[in-house]
C-alpha cells in the first residue's frame, strides 16, 4: 500500500512537472510557429496549428523594418560588451580577491552600490556627460560605454566570489614554480575561474541583448536600432500588428535561448561556485 | 609570495580599467540627477533651483504618487509570493541530478534568458480579452463566467503584470535554491533520518535553516528589481487603467520624459534609491548575516 | 608667362562654373513619427524617393523607426543634447513651446518670406500654431478635427435621425440604451479620448471666449462653467452613455464596438477617417457636431481643430538651404494632393477635388470650413505636464469624482505649475 502511495505521488508530481514546462515552452513556441502562419488564418484560430507556413513576413521586417540592421547591432553590442568587460571584471576581481590591500573591500562595496541605482533616472546626465565621446566616435559606439559599466556590478560580484573559493595552495604552488604576478593570473587564476566566466558571460549578452531603455535614448538613427527597440515598434496608434511582432520576437528569442542551452551546464555551475556565497 | 600580491603599482593596474569606466559613468550622473531633484528642468531649457518644492510636492499633493507607492510595496510582495516558494519546492523536488530533472531545470530557466519587452508582448496576448488563451482556456474547462479583460480591469492589471514576472524569473531563483541544496552535505540528512526525520520535516529543519542565506540573496534580488520595475509593466499595461497598475519607476518615466518634468522626476529616482538601499539593509538585518553551520 | 597665367585663370573659373553646377553631397538626418503601419506613410517613403529623383546630391538618414511615447523620448534627448536633427516632425503649439525657447529650431521666416508664392500656400490657422513672437518655427503637416462618428445600420434599426438639438442627443442616449445598444464607445484607456467630449461640452456651456480666456489664464479652471461640464458628464453616464468601466477599455476595443454595431456614436479625431472606411466601410458611418447645450454660450458651429504635427529644421543644421528644399517639396501642391489621396487633411490650401475624395474626408473638411470659430485640444496649448494633468482630471470625473473638487484640485496643480 505504502509503495502504491509513494508511486502515485511520484507520478503526480512528476505530472505537475511537465505542466509547469509545458506552460513554459508552450508559448515559446506558439511564438514562433504563429510568425509563420498565415495572418487570416491565424486571427481565426490564435493557438491552433498552422496548416501551411508563410515566410513572408519575416522577409518583411527583415529588409522594410530594418531589423537585418538590428539583428547585427544587438548581436555586434553584446559580443563587444561581453569581451571587453571580461577582460576588466576578471583583472578587478583578481586584484580584488587574491591581492592583498586595504580597501579591497571598499572598492567592491563601490562597485555593488551600482546594483540600487534606478538606471532611468540617470539616462539624460548620462548622455549629456559622455556628449564629447558621442561627437567623436557617434552613439552607437558610446553607447558601449555605459553597458560595460552597468556589466560590472555583478560581473565583479560573481567573479570575486568564485576567486575567493579558490585554495591558496594553488597560488603557493604556481609561485613555487616560478610564476611571476601576471602568470599567476592568467596561467592559474583565469583557468580555474572559468565556470564563473561563462556564467557571467551569457548574463552579460542577455542583458545588453534585452537591455531597452538606453537604447531607445542613444539609438535613434534606423541603422542603428536593437532587437528590443524593433520588437516594440509594430505596437503602435492602431493596436499591434502580431505577426509582424511575433516574428521579430523570434529573431531576438532564439539566438538567446540557444546561447543558454549552449552554455547552461557551465552556466549552473558558475553560478554554484560563485555568485550566491550569501 | 605576500610580496608579490601586495605590490600596489601591480593592484592599481589590475583595478584601475574596471575602477575608472565605472567611476566615469555611474556616479556623476547619479549625482548630477540627485542634484536635478532640487531644481525644475523641462531637459531642453534652462534648469531652475527650487529647492525642495518637487519632494514637498511628491508627499504632499502627488495622488499618483501614493497609488505608485503602494502599488510598488504590492508589486513587490506580490512578486516574492510568487516566485520564491515555487522556486523552494522545485529546487527540493529537483535537487536529484537525475536525466528527468536536469530536463526539467534546463526548460524552467528559459524564460529569464528573454527581454522583460519581448516577455510582456507575449503575456499582452496571453491575456487579450478575445483571442487570449487564458479566456480561452477558462471556456475550455466551462468557467466562461471567469473570463475577464485581463489588463484592462484595475482589479486585475497589476496582478497579471506579477504573474507574467513570475513566470519569467521562478526559474532563476529555482537554479540559486537548487545550488544551495547542492551545497548541503548529505551526511547531514543521514544523520536527521537517523533521528527519525522524514519528507517535510527534513526540509523545514534542515533544507531551509540551511538555504536562509540563499533565500536573502533571492529575496534582496527580487525587492531591488521589484523596486525598479519598468519594461514589463510599461509594455503590458502602460501603468492603466487609470494608473491602477503604476509603479514608482513608471511614475518617473511618466513625468520625467513624458511630461518634460526631469527634475521632479529625478525626486522621485532619489525615492525609489533610498527605498532600495533601506530595504536591501533591512533584509539582511531580518534574515541575519551568519550562515546557519551544522 | 601671360599664357600660363590664362590658363590658370581658365582652370579657376571653371572649377568655380563646375562647382556652381554640380552641388556637393549634402545627408541630412531626416526624424519623423512611424508606427510601421499608418496609412499616410507611404506618402512620407515616396516623398523622399521622389525627392532623391530631383536631387540625387541629397542623401538622407532617416530616424523614423519610433511613435508617440518613444519618439518624444528620442527627440527631447536630441534636443537636450543639441543633438537636433536636421529636419524632424515637433509637436505644435505649448508642446512645441519648450524647444523654440532652447533656440532648438531655426526660424523659417526669411525662407517663407523669400518666398511668398510658398508662404500664401500655407494655411493661416495652423501656421499660427507654430509661431512664436516674430518667428515661425515649423510647417503644419496635417490638420485634425474632433468629430462624433455614427454607425448608420444602428440608427436605421431604431429609426433615429441625426440629433440636431441637445433634446434630440438625450433621446439618441436614451433609445440605445433600451435597445442593449452602448449609446457611445469611449476607450479612456488612453486618457485624452475621455477628454474630447468634456472639450465638446465645455464649448457648448461656456463658449470659446471663456475657454480661451482660461487657457490664457486671465479665467480659474474652477469656473463654474468647467463644474457644470462635468455635472453634464456625469448626468450623461448616469443615463448610461458609456459602458461601466470606460477607463479600462482601449481605443481599438471601443472602436471595435463601434464598427460592430455594439455601439451607437465613436467620439474621436478626423484622422480615424482611413481606419474606418478601411475597416469598416466609408457608406456605414456618418459624422455630426455636438447639438448646442440649452442656455448655453457656444454653438454646434465651433469645433475643435488642430494641426498637431508640424515639420521643423534643426537650429544647428549645417545645410539649411538643402533642408528647406525638402520641406518645399514635401509641401508642394503635388505631394499634397498625394496626401489628400492617402486621407490626411493637409495644413495646405491645396485643392481638394470633391469628386474623386474620399466622401467622409469632403463631409469632414466641409465641416471645417464651416466652422464660425475653433479651438485647439486642450492637451496641445497646456503643453507635455499640464496637458496629461488635464486628461487625468477628466479622467477622475469618469471614476465619479466630484467635478468641484476636480477642478480645485487642477487649479492647484495649475498653480504649481507656474
Amino acid at each position: 500500500m505504502e509503495i502504491v502511495i509513494y508511486k502515485a505521488k511520484k507520478y503526480l508530481g512528476i505530472l505537475l512537472l511537465m505542466v509547469l514546462a509545458i506552460s513554459v515552452i508552450y508559448p515559446l513556441a506558439w511564438t514562433v510557429v504563429s510568425s509563420i502562419r498565415e495572418p487570416t488564418d491565424f486571427f481565426q484560430d490564435p493557438w491552433g496549428l498552422p496548416d501551411e507556413f508563410d515566410f513572408s513576413v519575416y522577409g518583411k521586417v527583415w529588409t522594410e523594418f530594418n531589423v537585418k540592421y538590428a539583428l547585427l547591432n544587438s548581436f555586434k553590442l553584446s559580443t563587444i560588451t561581453v569581451c571587453v568587460s571580461l577582460i576588466f571584471t576578471l583583472t578587478a576581481s583578481f586584484a580584488i580577491s587574491r591581492m592583498r590591500w586595504r580597501y579591497s573591500n571598499v572598492v567592491l562595496a563601490f562597485f555593488l552600490a551600482g546594483l540600487m541605482i534606478p538606471g532611468h533616472s540617470t539616462i539624460i546626465p548620462l548622455y549629456l556627460s559622455l556628449l564629447p565621446i558621442i561627437e567623436v566616435i557617434g552613439p552607437k559606439n558610446t553607447l558601449l560605454i555605459p553597458y560595460i559599466a552597468g556589466t560590472l556590478p555583478i560581473s565583479i560580484f560573481i567573479i570575486c566570489n568564485y576567486m575567493q573559493s579558490i585554495p591558496a595552495s594553488l597560488e603557493e604552488a604556481a609561485v613555487i614554480d616560478g610564476c611571476n604576478v601576471f602568470q599567476l593570473f592568467y596561467k592559474i587564476i583565469v583557468p580555474v575561474s572559468l565556470p564563473a566566466v561563462a556564467t557571467v558571460t551569457i548574463f552579460n549578452f542577455l542583458g545588453v541583448w534585452n537591455e531597452l531603455m538606453l537604447g531607445l535614448v542613444f539609438l535613434t538613427r534606423n541603422v542603428d536600432q536593437t532587437l528590443p527597440l524593433a520588437m516594440l515598434r509594430f505596437s503602435g496608434r492602431f493596436g499591434t500588428q502580431w505577426s509582424e511582432t511575433l516574428a521579430t520576437v523570434s529573431i531576438a528569442v532564439i539566438p538567446s535561448v540557444l546561447l543558454y542551452l549552449l552554455l547552461q551546464e557551465k552556466l549552473i555551475k558558475g553560478m554554484t561556485a560563485g555568485s550566491v556565497k550569501g | 609570495m605576500d610580496k608579490m600580491l601586495s605590490n600596489k603599482l601591480v593592484i592599481l593596474l589590475f583595478i584601475a580599467p574596471a575602477l575608472c569606466l565605472y567611476a566615469l559613468v555611474v556616479p556623476y550622473p547619479l549625482l548630477k540627477s540627485i542634484q536635478y531633484s532640487f531644481y525644475q528642468w523641462n531637459i531642453v531649457g534652462v534648469p531652475k533651483y527650487v529647492g525642495l518644492k518637487n519632494y514637498i510636492r511628491l508627499f504632499t499633493s502627488d495622488y499618483v504618487f501614493v497609488t505608485a507607492l503602494k502599488n510598488t510595496a504590492l508589486f513587490t510582495i506580490g512578486s516574492i509570493i510568487t516566485q520564491i516558494p515555487l522556486a523552494f519546492i522545485l529546487a527540493v523536488s529537483l535537487a536529484k541530478p537525475t536525466r528527468l530533472n536536469k530536463f526539467f531545470k534546463s526548460v524552467y530557466f528559459i524564460p529569464c534568458t528573454i527581454s522583460g519587452a519581448a516577455v510582456s508582448l507575449l503575456w499582452q496576448f496571453i491575456y487579450h480579452p478575445n483571442m487570449g488563451i487564458l479566456n480561452s482556456a477558462l471556456n475550455a474547462i466551462g468557467l466562461g463566467s471567469w473570463t475577464k479583460t485581463w489588463l484592462a480591469e484595475p482589479k486585475f492589471a497589476l496582478w497579471a503584470v506579477v504573474f507574467s514576472m513570475a513566470w519569467q524569473w521562478f526559474g532563476y531563483h529555482m537554479v540559486i535554491f537548487i545550488t544551495a541544496m547542492t551545497s548541503i552535505s548529505p551526511e547531514i540528512f543521514e544523520a536527521a533520518e537517523v533521528d527519525g526525520a522524514t519528507g517535510w520535516k527534513k526540509i523545514w529543519y534542515i533544507s531551509y535553516p540551511l538555504m536562509k542565506p540563499f533565500i536573502k540573496v533571492s529575496m534582496i534580488l527580487i525587492t531591488t528589481s521589484s523596486i525598479k520595475a519598468f519594461d514589463n509593466i510599461y509594455v503590458l499595461t502602460g501603468g492603466g487603467p487609470a494608473n491602477s497598475s503604476t509603479v514608482l519607476a513608471l511614475h518617473m518615466y511618466n513625468r520625467a520624459f513624458r511630461q518634460l518634468q526631469f527634475g521632479y522626476g529625478a525626486a522621485i529616482a532619489v525615492v525609489l534609491l533610498v527605498l532600495c538601499v533601506v530595504l536591501t539593509i533591512s533584509l539582511n538585518k531580518l534574515f541575519g548575516t551568519k550562515n546557519v553551520d551544522y | 608667362m601671360k599664357k600660363s597665367m590664362c590658363l590658370l585663370l581658365v582652370v579657376v573659373l571653371l572649377t568655380a562654373v563646375s562647382g556652381l553646377a554640380v552641388a556637393e553631397n549634402v545627408t541630412l538626418t531626416l526624424m519623423y513619427q512611424n508606427s510601421g503601419q499608418e496609412t499616410g506613410e507611404n506618402w512620407m517613403d515616396d516623398t523622399i524617393a521622389m525627392f532623391q529623383e530631383l536631387h540625387p546630391e541629397i542623401q538622407f538618414e532617416l530616424m523614423n523607426s519610433t511613435w508617440g511615447d518613444q519618439y518624444l523620448t528620442q527627440i527631447t534627448t536630441l534636443m537636450a543634447t543639441g543633438r537636433t536633427p536636421d529636419v524632424f516632425a515637433t509637436w505644435t503649439s505649448g508642446r512645441m513651446a519648450p524647444f523654440v525657447e532652447a533656440n532648438r529650431m531655426a526660424d523659417l521666416r526669411p525662407f517663407l518670406e523669400n518666398d511668398p508664392e510658398f508662404y500664401s500656400f500655407l494655411q493661416e490657422g495652423p501656421l499660427a500654431s507654430t509661431t512664436f513672437g516674430d518667428g515661425i518655427y515649423a510647417i503644419p503637416h496635417n490638420l485634425n478635427s474632433e468629430l462624433i462618428y455614427y454607425n448608420k445600420q444602428v440608427f436605421d434599426d431604431l429609426g433615429l435621425d441625426v440629433p440636431e438639438t441637445w433634446d434630440d442627443f438625450l433621446h439618441m442616449i436614451k433609445v440605445t440604451k433600451e435597445n442593449g445598444i452602448i449609446p457611445i464607445a469611449l476607450g479612456n484607456a488612453e486618457i485624452w479620448t475621455g477628454t474630447i467630449i468634456y472639450m465638446m461640452l465645455a464649448e457648448r456651456v461656456m463658449g470659446l471666449e471663456a475657454i480661451e480666456e482660461t487657457m490664457n489664464g486671465d479665467r480659474l479652471w474652477t469656473d463654474e462653467g468647467f463644474i457644470k461640464t462635468g455635472e453634464l458628464l456625469q448626468d450623461l453616464m448616469a443615463m448610461g452613455a458609456f459602458e461601466a468601466n470606460v477607463n479600462g477599455i482601449s481605443p481599438d476595443e471601443a472602436r471595435g464596438k463601434f464598427m460592430s454595431g455594439k455601439a451607437a456614436l465613436w467620439i474621436n479625431g478626423s484622422w480615424e477617417i482611413g481606419v474606418l472606411n478601411h475597416q469598416m466601410g466609408g457608406e456605414n458611418y456618418g459624422i455630426f457636431t455636438m447639438p448646442e447645450y440649452p442656455g448655453g454660450r457656444g454653438s454646434a458651429d465651433h469645433q475643435i481643430v488642430f494641426a498637431d504635427q508640424a515639420y521643423a529644421i534643426g537650429a544647428n543644421c549645417p545645410h539649411k538651404e538643402a533642408a528647406w528644399e525638402f520641406i518645399r517639396f514635401m509641401f508642394s501642391p503635388e505631394r499634397q494632393e498625394a496626401l489628400v489621396r492617402s486621407q490626411t487633411i493637409p495644413a495646405t490650401k491645396v485643392e481638394v477635388d470633391p469628386s474623386t475624395a474620399d466622401p467622409r474626408q469632403v463631409e469632414a473638411l466641409n465641416l471645417m470650413a464651416g466652422a464660425s470659430g475653433t479651438m485647439f485640444p486642450w492637451d496641445i496649448p497646456l503643453g507635455a505636464f499640464l496637458g496629461t494633468e488635464i486628461n487625468k482630471s477628466v479622467q477622475l470625473l469618469y471614476m465619479g469624482e466630484s467635478p468641484q473638487r476636480v477642478m480645485e484640485q487642477f487649479q492647484q496643480t495649475v498653480n504649481d505649475a507656474l
